[in-house]
């Protein structure tokens, strides 16, 4: 499959919007998506799976223009239903938290990794709710486009996820 | 009740995104007046701006660059993975084959030799291995007994040069008694030609057997099993994954107390690859640094030392220093 990607197409056109994406998202969309399943190499899985996913659209249909809210609704697609599928095999060590080898010695400061264990408990929804607004930095009408709902739902999401940080940070404290 | 306090969660949700009106506000603000579940849930309004402030933090702090990855490739985990089974199937296909192979070279072997040539040109090869197999019997038993010799002879005398000294003596020394038969005079002259040999105890241990016995008779034979020794290969204990792969992770406490220093150490691993004992050979004086590399160092894969191919047990060494990053000022505020 991934050979699609690398090949190169007639449609230079394609592929320039797509470097073009990947130059501009890369590292917002895989800081995103590391939040949200709190592991950077699947972070970077999930975060090319993404731009795959652009490629091909793109080639079906050109001139569709590809918005941000389009990459981040389909990242967070991507996340949210490898959480649901991990969630099956929560109980094994291979928890969200665990195995985060990749948050580097000296950008683990107290509290960012705290919050990192934090957002590991939230449902996956509310998750997704919380990243794009507070660390993506969509307000609620937006990140309602992107998850398909309404913006009260957003700011629901957001209250409850608040709710659970709240109870894990007083705890950690 | 419920349907005024699922709207709280919208107004506490729309402060929490800082989106709310001071008529939204003021709203929030009455109800938690009057319900102490949503107070005690969600806190005041301060409290909310408390824990939002900390999500907004994580993104100020956050430095982590994703490393370009080119299209297609993959994470190592899964690469691993899909080794795994590519490997897997490879297996399942070569058995597949030997089976198929066999079963279509045995029953035409037994019956007839010239149907076989002519029906499976192919695998002619297959049919030609077997044959010296068989060849080797007929001609005088000495020479059988020469033939057969030499391959397990050339193995311990490898096993033997290399690989043990110390506590493997009797073990060594039992295997030697067997080479020590005829190899010894040819061993000397490639061992000193060749510089390959890591470990310079090994060769004293080969000397005391040598004067042994030495009979002359199958030299010629020998000499080329032997020749093989010197080209012994030692590869030395190597993690999986690189450095990178020992990732030590201190506790909390290091960072409170601002650790920093060089810790060493070294890892016993065996010839599974497998870690059995991590040592700290010079401390950083913070023991939460110190736990936390050998913690890591035993967490981490390792592929075992190698001598010609033959997994031995080996010792890992390294050593990590901790400085406290120059971001830490910045990140905790409280």
């Amino acid at each position: 499959m991934e050979e699609v990607y690398l090949t190169t197409q007639p449609a230079a056109g394609v592929q320039l919007r797509i470097e073009a994406l990947v130059r501009e998202y890369q590292t917002k969309l895989a800081r995103y998506l590391r939040r949200m399943v709190g592991d950077s190499e699947l972070a970077l899985d999930l975060t090319q799976e993404v731009f795959l996913a652009a490629f091909r659209t793109l080639q079906r249909d050109p001139d569709r223009p590809l918005t941000a809210g389009w990459l981040y609704k389909t990242a967070t697609n991507g996340a949210i239903s490898h959480l649901r599928r991990r969630k099956i095999i929560r109980m094994l060590p291979l928890d969200r938290e665990s195995d985060d080898r990749s948050w580097r010695i000296d950008e683990r400061s107290a509290a960012s990794v705290d919050l990192q264990a934090a957002i590991a408990k939230l449902p996956p929804e509310q998750a997704a709710a919380v990243l794009l607004t507070s660390y993506a930095g969509y307000s609620s009408n937006e990140a309602a486009t992107i998850l398909g709902t309404s913006p009260d739902a957003v700011r629901q999401r957001v209250c409850r996820a608040m709710k659970i940080l709240r109870s894990v940070m007083t705890e950690q404290s | 009740m419920t349907q005024n306090c699922s709207h709280a969660e919208i107004l506490a949700g729309a402060i929490a995104l800082g989106e709310a009106s001071e008529a939204e506000r003021e709203e929030y603000r009455q109800h938690i007046a009057t319900c102490a579940a949503c107070l005690r849930a969600f806190g005041g309004e301060r409290e909310i701006e408390r824990v939002m402030a900390a999500v907004a933090q994580a993104r100020e702090v956050e430095t982590w660059e994703p490393l370009p990855r080119r299209p297609g490739e993959q994470s190592r985990a899964r690469t691993w993975r899909a080794g795994l089974s590519v490997l897997a199937a490879a297996v399942v296909i070569s058995f597949a084959a030997h089976a198929l192979v066999a079963a279509i070279l045995r029953p035409p072997v037994d019956s007839n030799v010239a149907n076989v040539e002519r029906s499976t040109s192919t695998f002619h090869v297959t049919s030609e291995k077997r044959a010296p197999a068989a060849v080797p019997s007929p001609p005088s038993p000495l020479a059988h007994v020469a033939k057969t010799r030499p391959a397990p002879r050339s193995m311990v005398v490898v096993h033997n040069v290399v690989e043990r000294h110390g506590s493997a003596v009797t073990q060594t020394t039992t295997q030697t008694t067997e080479v020590a038969q005829a190899p010894v005079p040819q061993i000397t002259a490639p061992a000193s030609n060749v510089p390959i040999w890591r470990r310079d105890e090994a060769m004293p241990l080969q000397q005391p057997a040598r004067p042994a016995a030495s009979p002359v008779p199958v030299l010629s034979g020998r000499a080329e099993s032997l020749a093989v020794a010197p080209l012994t290969v030692v590869r030395d204990v190597v993690p999986i994954g690189g450095d990178a792969a020992i990732n030590p992770r201190p506790a909390s406490i290091a960072y409170e107390e601002n650790a920093q220093g060089t810790t060493a150490f070294e890892v016993l691993v065996d010839e599974r690859g497998l870690p059995t004992k991590c040592t700290i050979t010079k401390s950083s004086g913070y023991l939460a640094l110190d736990v936390s590399v050998c913690k890591a160092a035993m967490a981490a894969h390792y592929s075992p030392r190698t001598v010609n191919g033959k997994p031995t047990p080996g010792i890992y060494r390294d050593a990590f220093t901790f400085r406290p990053s120059s971001d830490e000022d910045s990140g905790i505020p409280q």
